[in-house]
């Protein structure tokens, strides 16, 4: 009588539970498993490249950097879309001087969540509108050398068999000098500014030249690959918007 | 003694003479709107260098369309004679490059009624290439005549008097501002003969006068003159996205807000008529000098016009 009493003292408040959030939950999946991205709203589009594993995409900074960014998703098919345990995959780095000596080469690994999981925990995804497969969750990393990178190598290396494709865009940081920096960051629109300067206590126009040119100077740049699209590289336009719930929601 | 004065209510008035006065400020006031029109006219340049631009009635308007639909029809130019006096235009065979017929206004008469051209054949595309301020915006007439040359597309359309007075023709007008004018006629038209085809409107903009940084930044901007993108826009810049890279391609309104071509007469002519597929293509100064002297570069461009009219 003891136990049954404690389990229904811990199964109602987990029932109560499950009724009220449960029904959400599946609502987020359904949406994201019938969702079309016709349909999704997007705020912002881009180019990604398609890493390969047996040939390397080359990417040159328009002149030599100590630090670069790379923001990599995998891309799933729809079988893969729940998965539970999600997805790892890698991609090897090879970073070279001016005069083509290779500095450095590193082999990172992420794990990426399920699209669904994307889909249902957070406010952003990314899809591709025109193609079947699905993109997992998204990561970033800075690579930094001693030495002076002018280009960079990028493969793909063995991942879950479930990952169909691993994309990848390459960032540089501006190069702005002085007071170009300044003169930039007052051009831009209100909003931009107001975005940039978020991490600060001030609104943009309280800010003093020297937070401006350093909230200027940190803006990235993408960096194309060299080649020819279609036979060095492939590349795909991948959306990013708003999860449809997550617009009447508030925060994160 | 009988006085020009009465007593009424608490205070003297001379009897009548409330009347005559504001008789005499409305007819002040009717003489100095007068005035300031005419000063208008005289000062302000749209109106002044407007007067000797044609701007046909609805009748005219009518006739322009059945001109253009039957231009779209196929056939003889010379079968066009009869409608093209009516419209103010001159019609004639294409030179040996195509097979169609041209549609202009005299070489002498700068009265802005703009140029058609119609290809006929079977296998013609379904898209018009249009550019309402040639000239103006540099290199978008040139880009629409290359454009239709090296394409099958159906149609092509351009303006014939300036947007700002020019030496060699005083008279202006800003086509994609007329509601009434033969060059939406032309696009009424071809929508009707192509309800699924595409019109491309080009034009041009200079980075360094827009407001935000992603339409500085942009290489072109699309809007189908709505502030809902269609699945059939985002082909299009998707396709100009990977085709044109590194230039790049930015959708109205989501991507920036500018340049999204609302108040747009002949998108509007078109949307109102039922028709879907308007297309208004912002180009650089850098892209535009680019595509035209960059023949392959110019084909991806085509191909992706191409596509998306099919």
């Amino acid at each position: 009588m003891t136990r049954l009493l404690l389990f229904l003292l811990l199964a109602t408040p987990a029932a109560v539970a499950g009724g009220h959030y449960g029904p959400q939950l599946a609502d987020y999946l359904l949406q994201a498993r019938f969702s079309t991205a016709q349909e999704a709203r997007f705020e912002s589009r881009a180019i990604v490249y398609r890493l390969e594993r047996d040939r390397a995409i080359s990417f040159a900074f328009s002149q030599p950097v100590e630090m670069f960014k790379l923001i990599v998703h995998p891309t799933v098919g729809a079988a893969d879309r729940a998965r539970a345990e999600g997805f790892v995959y890698g991609f090897r780095a090879r970073l070279f001087d001016g005069d083509g000596e290779r500095l450095a080469q590193h082999d990172i690994h992420f794990h990426a969540k399920s699209p669904d999981e994307v889909f249902a925990s957070g406010t952003r995804w990314r899809f591709f509108r025109n193609r079947s497969e699905l993109i997992a969750a998204q990561d970033s990393i800075e690579i930094a050398s001693e030495r002076r990178i002018a280009r960079i190598e990028l493969a793909a290396l063995p991942s879950d068999r479930a990952v169909n494709g691993i994309d990848v865009r390459v960032y540089e940081r501006r190069p702005i000098l002085g007071q170009q920096a300044i003169a930039n960051f007052r051009r831009l629109s209100k909003e931009e500014q107001q975005a940039l300067a978020g991490a600060n206590a001030f609104p943009p126009d309280m800010l003093t030249d020297g937070e401006m040119n350093s909230i200027a100077l940190n803006q990235w740049r993408p960096v194309g690959p060299v080649g020819i699209a279609g036979s060095d590289y492939v590349l795909h336009v991948v959306y990013e918007g708003l999860r449809p719930a997550a617009e009447g929601e508030q925060g994160e | 003694m009988s006085s020009m004065w009465s007593m009424k209510d608490c205070g003297p008035q001379p009897k009548g003479s409330k009347v005559s006065e504001r008789t005499a400020i409305l007819v002040r006031g009717l003489a100095l709107m007068a005035l300031a029109a005419g000063l208008a006219a005289l000062l302000y340049p749209p109106l002044r260098q407007a007067v000797g631009i044609e701007r046909p009635d609805r009748a005219r308007f009518a006739e322009a369309q059945q001109l253009f639909a039957a231009a779209l029809a196929g056939g003889p130019s010379s079968r066009l004679q009869g409608r093209v006096a009516a419209v103010g235009l001159i019609a004639s065979s294409a030179s040996r490059e195509w097979h169609g017929a041209v549609l202009r206004e005299a070489a002498d008469d700068c009265k802005g009624r703009g140029t058609y051209l119609v290809r006929e054949g079977g296998d013609v595309l379904p898209l018009a290439v249009t550019a309402p301020h040639r000239g103006a915006d540099r290199h978008t007439g040139t880009l629409a005549a290359s454009l239709f040359l090296e394409s099958r597309a159906a149609a092509a359309a351009w303006n014939s008097a300036p947007r700002n007075p020019q030496a060699d023709c005083p008279h202006a007008l800003d086509l994609a501002r007329e509601r009434h004018h033969p060059f939406t006629a032309f696009a009424l038209a071809f929508a009707r003969h192509y309800p699924e085809g595409l019109v491309v409107q080009l034009h041009g903009f200079d980075r360094e006068l827009r407001r935000e940084a992603a339409a500085r930044s942009a290489g072109m901007i699309l809007s189908n003159g709505t502030r809902a993108p269609d699945a059939r826009l985002l082909d299009l810049a998707d396709c100009l996205t990977l085709s044109l890279a590194p230039y790049s391609a930015s959708v109205f309104p989501v991507e920036t807000g500018e340049l999204g071509a609302l108040a747009n007469a002949q998108g509007q002519a078109l949307r109102g008529a039922g028709f879907a597929g308007f297309v208004h293509l912002e180009l650089s100064a850098e892209l535009r000098r680019d595509l035209v002297g960059d023949e392959a570069l110019r084909a991806r461009l085509r191909k992706c016009l191409e596509r998306a009219a099919r």
